[in-house]
């Protein structure tokens, strides 16, 4: 959020949905702007737009429970007090941390194995498609009636969330190898391992970063969404739980910290593409 | 790949195919049969309830409620979403000043406002359109920005040269670069779209599939749930596959030749 040395180059790679089908994007080509201390101050602009009309609209026209910036802000200390947030924060945090490793354990594997396999892929590739263009969310009904209101539940439809991108993504990716790479591998007498290790698996790491990427935003989603519906201890339910109690500046700090949950997650992601795969971009047709 | 091992291989992949239909569809029906059916009605009783339910009108009425809230959330965030990203591009202040809370509200799960819109306005089709919208409109707004931003200079460079205006160049140049990520951004923005039509009515409305999804689950009918998530999931397929189609239309000239 640091608006001001925010650089169309930082962000040239920034949304990379699926690797295969994402334009490339280039770096631009713009002129430095001069007066860049200036620059650097103009995203508090817009915060103090929107607080501004927000109090003074809210104050007007709106009921006296509902957030306005002032007392929000006034909240933040009572939250960041309250054990009970506290709780709902690590439970969320570590249900969608543990969605993601499920997803990932299970999904990349699976993906090499799709990928590499075609009979396995015919078999099952229509319904790793189909779930996956089905939002996530619509399964959380159906999933209370076999796991109940539960944490097991919470789990199981995050993991799904970041299986399926996961699994897609690494599939295209090792089935995508250029015949080149292989071509050089058995001239070079590589045994089947070595192909893996050396050649299968990093030509599809870009696969796997978009994966994750798109994974990541889901579990997210699908995780608060089914502490929402199934009211399961967490974040998405403490914040409704508070919105139904009429502390709504409460709850709106709690959606203030979903959405700073939210950005760290995606920063975290993109961070490791830099460090662990320096050579990424978003797309390698 | 000679001729021959590719009729093969079509022959392997359309049996294999079709074995996994029979394959799968037989689990369903065993895994079905052997609990009890509150929890996972067999695929013929699923199919059996989603027939009665399209004959009472259940699932048509639904479809059309959560259609078109849909469909008016994506005109909206296209309508509202590619100007403002264009507008973004040519005012390096004003994207400068906004492009961090664009990102930020891009990695926010956006269902954590359907509370807050439900104290203000109760169960309705806004609420539920301001919830698609804030789905779908940050993935075009910022693939469009990225867009036209990555232009290569070089194509800017011959419609200078060439003495294109600035209506030219749009026109001609910066437009065309566009459109392939705008549509990318759609792709997206259909996805993620759909995510809040179905939890948007999950908590803010009376009708729609999100409502015979919860409905379903409350009665412990576990038929009605599969067979509406399974109308939900050929939606689904149905949009994504028609959006990738427009996608890969406006693909060729994306490389820039």
């Amino acid at each position: 959020m640091e608006g001001g040395r925010v650089t169309t180059e930082g962000h040239s790679d920034a949304l990379a949905p699926v690797a295969e089908s994402s334009p490339a994007p280039r770096p631009a080509q713009r002129q430095p702007t001069p007066n860049s201390r200036y620059n650097r101050w103009l995203p508090v602009f817009p915060a103090l737009i929107v607080a501004l009309v927000w109090e003074i609209s809210a104050n007007l026209f709106f009921p006296q429970f509902l957030p306005r910036p002032s007392r929000i802000v006034a909240a933040i200390p009572e939250v960041m007090t309250d054990p009970d947030f506290w709780g709902a924060a690590i439970d969320t945090t570590l249900a969608i941390l543990e969605g993601i490793a499920i997803g990932l354990s299970l999904g990349v594997p699976v993906g090499l194995i799709l990928g590499r396999y075609a009979p396995a892929r015919w078999f099952s590739e229509r319904y790793l498609h189909a779930l996956n263009a089905m939002p996530v969310v619509a399964i959380i009904p159906l999933t209370t009636l076999w796991l109940g209101y539960s944490n097991t539940m919470r789990i199981f439809v995050t993991a799904l969330s970041a299986f399926l991108p996961i699994t897609i993504q690494m599939m295209d990716g090792t089935r995508k190898l250029p015949t080149e790479y292989l071509d050089v591998a058995r001239s070079f007498l590589a045994r089947d391992r070595q192909v893996w290790t050396g050649v299968a698996i990093p030509a599809s790491m870009p696969f796997l970063i978009s994966g994750v990427q798109i994974a990541t935003g889901r579990a997210m989603v699908t995780g608060i969404t089914s502490e929402m519906v199934a009211a399961i201890q967490g974040l998405g339910f403490w914040v409704i739980f508070e919105v139904r109690s009429f502390h709504h500046d409460q709850g709106f700090v709690g959606v203030l910290f979903i959405a700073a949950l939210g950005i760290s997650l995606w920063r975290t992601v993109k961070w490791a593409t830099t460090r662990f795969v320096p050579w990424y971009r978003p797309s390698i047709d | 790949m000679t001729s021959m091992t590719g009729r093969g291989e079509r022959v392997a992949r359309i049996g294999i195919g079709l074995l996994s239909v029979v394959v799968v569809a037989g689990i369903w029906q065993l895994v079905g049969a052997s609990v009890p059916e509150i929890y996972f009605a067999t695929f013929t009783a699923t199919i059996t309830r989603a027939v009665e339910m399209t004959i009472s009108g259940e699932i048509l009425d639904a479809l059309a409620a959560s259609g078109f809230a849909f469909l008016v959330g994506m005109v909206i965030s296209i309508v509202l979403g590619i100007p403002f990203a264009l507008l973004l591009a040519r005012s390096d202040r004003l994207r400068r000043a906004l492009e961090g809370y664009l990102y930020a509200l891009y990695a926010t799960p956006m269902v954590v406002f359907i509370p807050f819109l439900f104290a203000l306005m109760g169960v309705g089709l806004i609420p539920r359109l301001i919830v698609i919208v804030l789905h779908a409109i940050f993935p075009i707004i910022l693939t469009t920005l990225e867009g036209t931003l990555s232009t290569p200079h070089q194509f800017l460079d011959v419609a200078s040269a060439y003495g294109s205006n600035e209506r030219q160049t749009w026109r001609d140049v910066l437009i065309p670069y566009t459109v392939p990520f705008a549509m990318s951004g759609i792709r997206q923005a259909v996805g993620r779209g759909l995510v809040g039509t179905v939890a948007a009515e999950f908590f803010l409305s009376a009708t729609g599939l999100g409502q015979l999804l919860i409905g379903g689950a409350f009665r412990f009918d576990s038929a009605a749930v599969l067979a509406t998530t399974l109308v939900i999931t050929i939606v689904a397929i149905t949009l994504t596959s028609l959006v990738q189609r427009l996608e890969d239309r406006f693909t060729p000239w994306r490389e820039g030749g």
